[in-house]
């Protein structure tokens, strides 16, 4: 009888260790980290030569505004971001508003303080430029939802910190 | 095994050593996935943290002033970006402590794919795992990640004291077992 391959006895309860070896194993199994993340990772590195003082983000909010709806994104959402690079309360600022729609994000910034400027979103998918005016405005019409962080070659040189739009 | 100091890795990737990245990469990523799966992320937002996440330890290496703890850094910066994804998103709930071990599960989407489950009992270990309230998910999921994150990590990516590790995950693991019996 002791060959039977029947079906096993009721399991004792797991003790604290089984049970996070079963959780792991299943983890392993069912979820286990997607592709493409540890390239997208390592890939990372290579973005270490892009240069500018980091400006950091120092506000980051949904806004609600009425009207001056005509040049939304259809079904989008409003977000108003604001960076600020490591010198102090007086440092360099880059402010934008964020139009994010389903796949798409439209980017309306300003300088502070105001001037010219090269402006250049970048994302995995490619650089877009923004000249900036003698008023420090500068706009990105469409940019793929993605994450991206804004490169600034004016009176200061800044990047922002990557966000996700 | 043999295990090199992070903040030894840290140091060589400043200088421009990328299989020292690499390193890191392979030590924290399964860290990062296991947040972000425990916040609930969609696998696009998922994905857009994992890659914001390691392009702002790029953009700070020469700042961490820890490098040992740079594990802690990795983890507290992506549950910010969870957190932010899901605030901006307008999906995020507070939790009450008083939900933490008994409550109702918060999501709907235990974020397993069953179809991929060979065995049984992971089914329905997954399936009792779905139903655990949001923080013990959180934890289980870190404690399930590959390599397991230090005390030290979790607490920051869950934002709780190292010593309460210990016993919330004992009655994590006691609801989780409750579950299945």
């Amino acid at each position: 009888m002791t060959d039977t391959p029947a079906a096993p006895p009721p399991a004792p309860a797991p003790d604290d260790e089984q049970l996070l070896s079963e959780l792991h194993r299943a983890a392993a199994l069912g979820d286990p980290v997607p592709d493409g993340w540890r390239a997208t990772a390592r890939e990372a590195f290579a973005w270490s030569a892009v240069g500018g003082e980091v400006a950091r983000l120092v506000h980051d909010a949904r806004s609600v505004r009425d009207g001056r709806v005509e040049r939304r994104l259809i079904g989008s959402t409003q977000r108003t971001l604001r960076f600020r690079s490591g010198r102090g309360a007086g440092g360099p600022m880059v402010e934008i508003e964020l139009d994010v729609g389903a796949d798409k994000v439209r980017v309306t910034g300003r300088l502070r303080p105001p001037g010219p400027a090269m402006v250049v979103a970048m994302s995995r998918s490619g650089r877009v430029p923004a000249p900036a005016g003698p008023d420090g405005v500068f706009h990105v019409d469409e940019l793929p939802r993605r994450p991206f962080c804004l490169l600034v070659t004016g009176e200061a040189v800044l990047k922002t910190e990557w966000v996700v739009p | 095994m043999e295990t090199v100091a992070a903040g030894d890795l840290v140091t060589r990737a400043r200088e421009g050593d990328e299989q020292a990245w690499d390193d890191l990469v392979d030590r924290y990523l399964g860290m990062v996935h296991g947040i972000c799966r425990g916040h609930r992320l969609g696998s696009d937002d998922a994905a857009d943290v994992n890659q914001v996440v390691w392009l702002r330890l790029v953009e700070h290496l020469d700042r961490i002033r820890t490098p040992d703890a740079v594990g802690g850094w990795i983890a507290a910066t992506t549950r910010n970006e969870c957190l932010r994804v899901l605030r901006i998103a307008g999906r995020l709930v507070p939790t009450g402590d008083d939900a933490v071990f008994d409550g109702e599960p918060t999501g709907r989407d235990p974020g397993i794919d069953t179809g991929l489950l060979v065995y049984e009992r992971d089914r329905a270990l997954m399936a009792a795992f779905a139903r655990l309230g949001d923080r013990c998910q959180k934890l289980l999921r870190l404690l399930m990640a590959d390599p397991v994150p230090s005390y030290d990590e979790i607490a920051a990516a869950l934002d709780m004291p190292v010593g309460s590790i210990g016993p919330t995950r004992g009655r994590c693991l006691d609801r989780l077992r409750h579950l299945m019996a």
